[in-house]
């Protein structure tokens, strides 16, 4: 019997990594496709979307499925009750990846404005979700906590980006419908982050039992 | 084992109790008939002189006990004169003595009684007056003596039956204790029960099998991990759940894993990129693929191959590094681009100039100025051509210069004195100085090799800069140095002005000259003499390129 429940905690392990790295493929793609106005990967992006959408309900399945049939205690029922969580942080994160492709699809932003802080926006957000992904897979406390932390940096670019497109109005650079275009975008990338942050910290409750350095459960 | 133990002992006590109360039995039986013999002939005797001395008086006042025997006369004619048991208690033993005593005067038997388990004795005497006395006495039976004698055996067995337990119970906690203090690692090292031996040998037997098995084993897989542990190709082998089995440096290195144990692990966690989760899936429904993964800048081709083998399944990843694979593939591509493209410009003019005569669109006054341009551009092609030649003979493995004692210093004179005019012309200094310096190589390519440099120092310089070429002698290198005052070379080009028709003056603007293939004519020609290549360039100020060969010697 323990055998049994032990292997399909084994199988919601690999559904979740395998879909958190849905999730790094959708916002890496998406955030390629912003920065070399690559069609072909936004559309990439709005299609894993869809797939991860899937997975998201075949592993909400599988936990009630798992939460009804064992009747898990105390670290099985972390991990079952995290992963519950951590899925519809990943599936946000997939969402808003389409989001951002969408507009790019629009191609109101051209690649040339790579010297904004938006650039580095995107590759910090991949950043996040790559290493709270990671220390899921690891069990890596240590790094599911500098995400945490890592998320002020994401948190001060989207300011910094926010700046740069008010000097933009301000001296009359851009067409209003550009500098809300990317304000969206950083808006969605300043999201991810907060989601990536989220996962790491239910990757930190599921190792320590500890969220957010709150009360034991 | 504790009831075997115990129901044979407890059997063979009951076995030993038994056995001896009946040999007991018989002896008090045996001993207890003779003495009832006795008595009887005793009695008979007491009441035979009894009735001489009484008359047939005494043998009213005659009483017995039928339960122990019985006391009768009978006359001589025949009929009872008198019988204590009231004339039933002649038995066929009794009549066997009296028939003896009417011949002999006396008569005995022995037989069994007619009361359950009793044997009866006979004693008959024929008295004086004619008339036979009969004097029965009834013993105990063999059965019975036996029966008579429980209330001692009895306890007895009981007693044994408890004694023989407790000796059981102590002989099985020793001797258990003595097989479970066994040190079976060395089981010819025990000092124990010599019955335990045979077992003992056995285990020793089984424990060198074993051993020699697990060493066989450890070997092979020493010697399978000593194989994979120094492949390039990265290697990985999965069971049927996508679980690590084995997986080599290599592979972790090109899957970038960070350092840890993976065995058992699900390749997840190891990698999780979509192409390679793709061909995972695409294995375990028994098909081979291979893709192309792209990690950090590096490109690995992943092969993947389904091993089936009745139940168990399995997979194996081949991971090879194929970055510089793909590097030169693209390095081949852009050449051949811009071969073409180099050799078509020149024969674009030609064929451009010769039409536009042909066509008779030329003044005939100016047709030798077209005809020399034609004749410039042919030049340039065959310098083009020339170029491209002098590379394919450095590539070619086999069709390589002879190799000689080659002085440096005095070569750079000769090349510089070449480029005299040349450098008159850009009005650039040109100076060659240091000691001399003897290096074994191919002199036509070393003197390229300077020309190629001095060439671009002289070319890519300012009017009013300088050139110069120093040779420098040393222990154990001799090294070159060309050093001009020209334009520069900017930081992130300077790996690649030693490829093939790359120009940092992206233009390709022809005022220059030159076919684009000098710097590479001198790699090469560095890397045939095993020469070290250095560069350093500040843009706007100058650059040096330093040559550094081996001295003297036949090294190489």
């Amino acid at each position: 019997m323990r055998t049994k429940f032990d292997e399909q905690l084994e199988f919601l392990n690999t559904e979740l990594i395998q879909m958190g790295a849905l999730c790094e493929n959708a916002i890496a793609s998406a955030a390629k496709a912003l920065l070399e106005g690559d069609d072909e990967l936004a559309t990439a992006a709005i299609a894993l979307e869809g797939e991860i959408d899937q997975k998201e309900r075949e592993i909400e399945t599988l936990c009630l499925k798992l939460l009804l049939q064992q009747q898990p205690v105390a670290r099985d029922l972390r991990t079952i009750s995290s992963a519950l969580k951590m899925i519809t942080d990943m599936e946000r994160i997939g969402d808003q990846a389409a989001d951002i492709s969408e507009i790019t699809r629009l191609q109101n932003i051209k690649t040339s404005d790579s010297k904004l802080h938006i650039n580095e926006m995107a590759l910090a957000t991949i950043k996040m979700v790559t290493d709270s992904v990671t220390a899921f897979v690891n069990r890596d406390l240590d790094l599911a906590r500098s995400v945490i932390v890592y998320d002020d940096v994401v948190d001060d670019l989207f300011d910094k980006v926010k700046g740069d497109l008010i000097q933009l109005i301000e001296q009359k650079k851009s067409d209003g419908e550009y500098a809300i275009d990317l304000m969206m975008i950083a808006k969605y990338f300043e999201r991810i982050g907060d989601h990536a942050t989220n996962i790491a910290e239910w990757v930190e409750f599921s190792i320590t039992g500890r969220h957010k350095e709150g009360q034991t459960v | 084992m504790k009831r075997t133990l115990f129901s044979g002992i407890w059997a063979f006590t009951l076995l030993t109790v038994f056995a001896t109360s009946a040999a007991l039995s018989l002896a008090v039986y045996g001993r207890a008939s003779g003495a009832l013999r006795e008595a009887t002939r005793r009695e008979a005797e007491s009441i035979s002189g009894a009735l001489r001395l009484a008359g047939s008086a005494y043998a009213a006042q005659l009483e017995k006990d039928p339960q122990e025997g019985s006391v009768c006369i009978l006359k001589a004619g025949g009929g009872v004169l008198y019988d204590s048991g009231g004339g039933e208690t002649v038995s066929s033993g009794g009549e066997a003595a009296v028939a003896d005593a009417w011949k002999n005067g006396s008569g005995e038997a022995a037989f069994a009684s007619s009361l359950p388990g009793k044997r009866e004795v006979s004693c008959a005497r024929r008295l004086s007056d004619g008339a036979v006395l009969l004097v029965t006495n009834h013993g105990n039976g063999l059965l019975l003596t036996m029966v008579s004698l429980l209330p001692a055996t009895l306890p007895a067995a009981a007693l044994f039956l408890l004694l023989a337990a407790v000796f059981a119970r102590r002989k099985r906690k020793t001797a258990a204790a003595a097989i479970s203090a066994l040190d079976l690692e060395n089981p010819l090292a025990n000092d124990t029960y010599e019955e335990l031996s045979p077992l003992l040998i056995r285990i020793q037997k089984q424990n060198r099998e074993l051993w020699e098995k697990t060493e066989r084993n450890n070997k092979r897989r020493a010697e399978f991990s000593a194989v994979t542990q120094h492949m390039r190709e990265g290697m990985v082998l999965l069971d049927g759940k996508a679980c690590v089995l084995s997986m080599n440096p290599s592979a972790m290195e090109l899957l970038g894993a960070p350092e840890g144990d993976y065995q058992g692990k699900h390749i997840l966690t190891v990698n999780r990129d979509l192409a390679l989760q793709g061909l995972i899936r695409k294995a375990e429904k028994g098909e081979s693929c291979q893709r192309l993964l792209t990690r950090d800048g590096r490109h690995c081709l992943v092969m993947a191959g389904p091993v089936l083998r009745k139940e168990e399944a399995g997979i194996l990843l081949l991971l090879l590094d194929v970055t510089d694979k793909q590097n030169a593939e693209q390095m081949r591509r852009e050449f051949s681009a811009n071969v073409s493209h180099e050799l078509k410009t020149p024969l674009t003019s030609i064929s451009g100039y010769a039409e536009m005569i042909k066509e008779g669109l030329v003044q005939p006054r100016d047709v030798p100025e077209f005809a020399g341009r034609i004749h410039e551009e042919a030049g340039r092609l065959i310098l083009l051509i020339e170029d491209i030649m002098k590379l394919s003979r450095l590539d070619e493995e086999t069709a390589r210069p002879p190799k000689e004692q080659v002085e440096l210093l005095s070569l750079s004179r000769s090349v510089s004195e070449r480029l005299a005019a040349q450098a008159k012309d850009a009005a650039v200094s040109l100076s060659v100085s240091g000691g001399e310096g003897t290096v074994w190589g191919a002199r036509r390519v070393l003197e390229e090799m300077i020309y190629n440099l001095v060439d671009n120092a002289i070319k890519y310089n300012r009017p009013g800069g300088s050139v110069q070429v120093t040779v420098i002698p040393g222990e154990d290198a001799v090294s070159l140095s060309v050093k001009d005052t020209g334009i520069g070379i900017p930081q992130e080009e300077r790996e690649r002005v030693f490829e093939r028709f790359y120009r940092v003056d992206k233009s390709r603007s022809k005022q220059r000259g030159g076919t684009g293939l000098g710097l590479s004519i001198v790699k090469h020609g560095a890397a045939f003499h095993g020469a070290k290549l250095e560069m350093s360039s500040k843009e706007g100020v100058g650059t040096a390129v330093r040559l550094r060969f081996a001295a003297g010697g036949r090294k190489i």
